[in-house]
């Protein structure tokens, strides 16, 4: 869990790809995931992947991206177990190859989703996310709680952890015993917890209240995105190659090996 | 010139059964620096909360009297419009801070209060630079050390160019270093900018040498207001669950060496001291 939530995290860059706008990003990384929905081809898979590959290098978080992946590969492993699984609970069905072949494909093309999705975290600030959904009108109470929701987590996790260490030096023993037991030693973690998160809230709501929060119906902004020529660019290229796409699969007669 | 005033104000936290306040009277003039001082839950943080509107809009109870913030009932403004005249400080930076970065944070009241861009960016840029912290305009609060999150959090106050500062115990989670730094600059902000400035604060060593009043609270009545200086010349404020500063204590000591004739007076810094006793040497 700890490795895909480290593909989520954000490592500022100034290559072409952190400079793109994060709608065009976001534009780009679902059209891929939607060609990788299109096709189920071991090879077009490939080709969307190396894509991926090719752009995570460009905005050099090529490592971070390959480990976003591995970490991963438990989610890809169930995929694969699932669906083969599913496959031969279906009648008339038995273990063969072309069984194993097409549940890898499915597992396969999981990659590419993550894959994509990964390049788009990696390269955009959460700020920049917020800035994206303030274009996309999407009300300034849910951004303003996604963008607290970022600031507070690593708060949260520092906490906690004081809490387990103050607990853990007056004799609590967390690795010790079953299930039923080990989560009920967790009790003297989460009560401290609820109670401090739920004072800091107060505190919260009474700083955003002296910062004048809600007090006029139409916020301004002192950032905002705008759309540049590199991402009309990007955009429209990435929009006629998805184009092509998918008239190669549904109105051509061209035969994908 | 009247920038701030109380009459026999009363207040209790609904679900409290003791006052919190008790005939509260306060003027207070425009580019004042006034210490509050008291033991904790004397009401400091209470009064403070009365000056721009959190008592009695967020926090409910039973309120007698009247607070005037620049000749306005707090009673009938909402705290975003006195918060632009008294502007709050709070203990812990963390929780003042909301966005992932120093000049969005220092941007967000502005930005709630729709003002224009142009406007933003100029006051951002003002405020950042009065707190000496331009260089941290695009870093994240997680990166910075508790006495930069703290002058972050005076700047976005500052931003809202409020007349009256209010400080909730604002150095209470730095180490000294950083809390003497960040009175110097809450100094300056008093005698470059002219803020009137209400500290509560237990730190009086660092502060009395620069505040023109100080106001002892206890049990939520003000029990001594005045002349830093006189206070602590005629009074115990120990019992009052204020420490007297180290250098008030060193000149009681070196009176009682040198017998009352020494006109040591109470000197309120160090460097006061040293200048009293060389003189003395001179004579």
């Amino acid at each position: 869990m700890s490795t895909i939530l480290r593909g989520l995290q954000f490592y500022p860059g100034k290559t072409i790809i952190h400079k793109l706008d994060p709608r065009v990003k976001l534009v780009i990384s679902l059209l891929l995931m939607a060609t990788a929905m299109m096709y189920i081809e071991v090879t077009i898979i490939t080709i969307i992947v190396v894509t991926e590959a090719v752009l995570a290098i460009i905005a050099k978080v090529f490592s971070r991206w390959a480990r976003t992946v591995y970490g991963a590969a438990p989610l890809i492993i169930f995929v694969f177990i699932a669906n083969f699984l599913f496959k031969l609970s279906m009648p008339g069905q038995s273990i063969n190859l072309q069984s194993i072949y097409e549940a890898l494909q499915l597992a396969y093309r999981l990659v590419a989703f993550l894959a994509s999705f990964s390049i788009f975290f990696l390269t955009t600030t959460p700020e920049e996310l917020g800035m994206a959904l303030t274009k996309m009108k999407v009300p300034y109470m849910y951004t303003f709680a996604f963008i607290s929701a970022i600031r507070f987590t690593p708060i949260l996790a520092e906490e906690l952890q004081s809490i387990v260490d103050a607990q853990k030096s007056r004799g609590l023993e967390l690795e010790k015993g079953n299930i039923i037991s080990r989560l009920r030693r967790y009790i003297p973690i989460l009560v401290p917890l609820m109670v401090n998160v739920l004072r800091r809230s107060y505190e919260l709501a009474e700083a955003i209240e002296v910062k004048c929060f809600g007090a006029k119906k139409n916020r301004t902004y002192l950032r905002e995105l705008k759309m540049k020529l590199k991402d009309w660019t990007a955009l429209s290229i990435s929009v006629t190659l998805f184009i092509l796409a998918v008239y190669i699969r549904y109105f051509s007669k061209i035969v994908i090996p | 010139m009247t920038i701030l005033e109380t009459s026999n104000l009363w207040f209790k936290y609904s679900g409290g059964s003791e006052w919190a306040l008790r005939e509260v009277n306060l003027e207070v003039s425009e580019g004042e620096f006034i210490i509050l001082a008291g033991r904790s839950g004397c009401g400091k943080s209470t009064l403070l909360r009365c000056f721009n509107g959190l008592i009695p809009h967020f926090y409910d109870g039973e309120m007698i009297g009247y607070v005037k913030v620049c000749g306005l009932d707090t009673r009938e403004h909402p705290p975003y419009v006195l918060s632009q005249y008294a502007g709050m400080v709070f203990q812990n930076p963390d929780n003042q801070l909301f966005a992932l970065t120093v000049e969005a944070d220092v941007a967000f009241a502005l930005e709630n209060l729709s003002i224009p861009r142009d406007e933003i960016r100029e006051r951002v840029d003002w405020a950042l630079k009065i707190m000496g912290i331009e260089e941290l305009r695009d870093k994240s609060p997680l990166e910075l050390s508790g006495g930069q999150k703290q002058k972050v959090a005076i700047a976005s106050i500052l931003a809202l160019r409020p007349k009256i500062l209010l400080l909730d115990e604002p150095t209470s989670s730095l180490d000294p270093y950083s809390a003497k730094q960040l009175i110097d600059t809450i100094v300056e902000l008093n005698q470059k900018y002219r803020i009137t400035i209400l500290i509560a604060e237990h730190r009086l060593d660092m502060l009395l040498p620069y505040a023109s009043r100080l106001i002892i609270i206890d049990n939520g009545r003000i029990v001594l207001d005045g002349n830093p200086r006189e206070i602590l010349e005629k009074n115990d404020v120990v019992s009052y669950g204020v420490s007297t500063p180290r250098v008030v204590k060193v000149a009681t000591q070196l009176k009682k060496v040198l017998g009352d004739s020494s006109n040591l007076g109470t000197p309120l810094s160090v460097e006061e001291l040293v200048e009293i006793v060389r003189r003395r040497r001179y004579q």
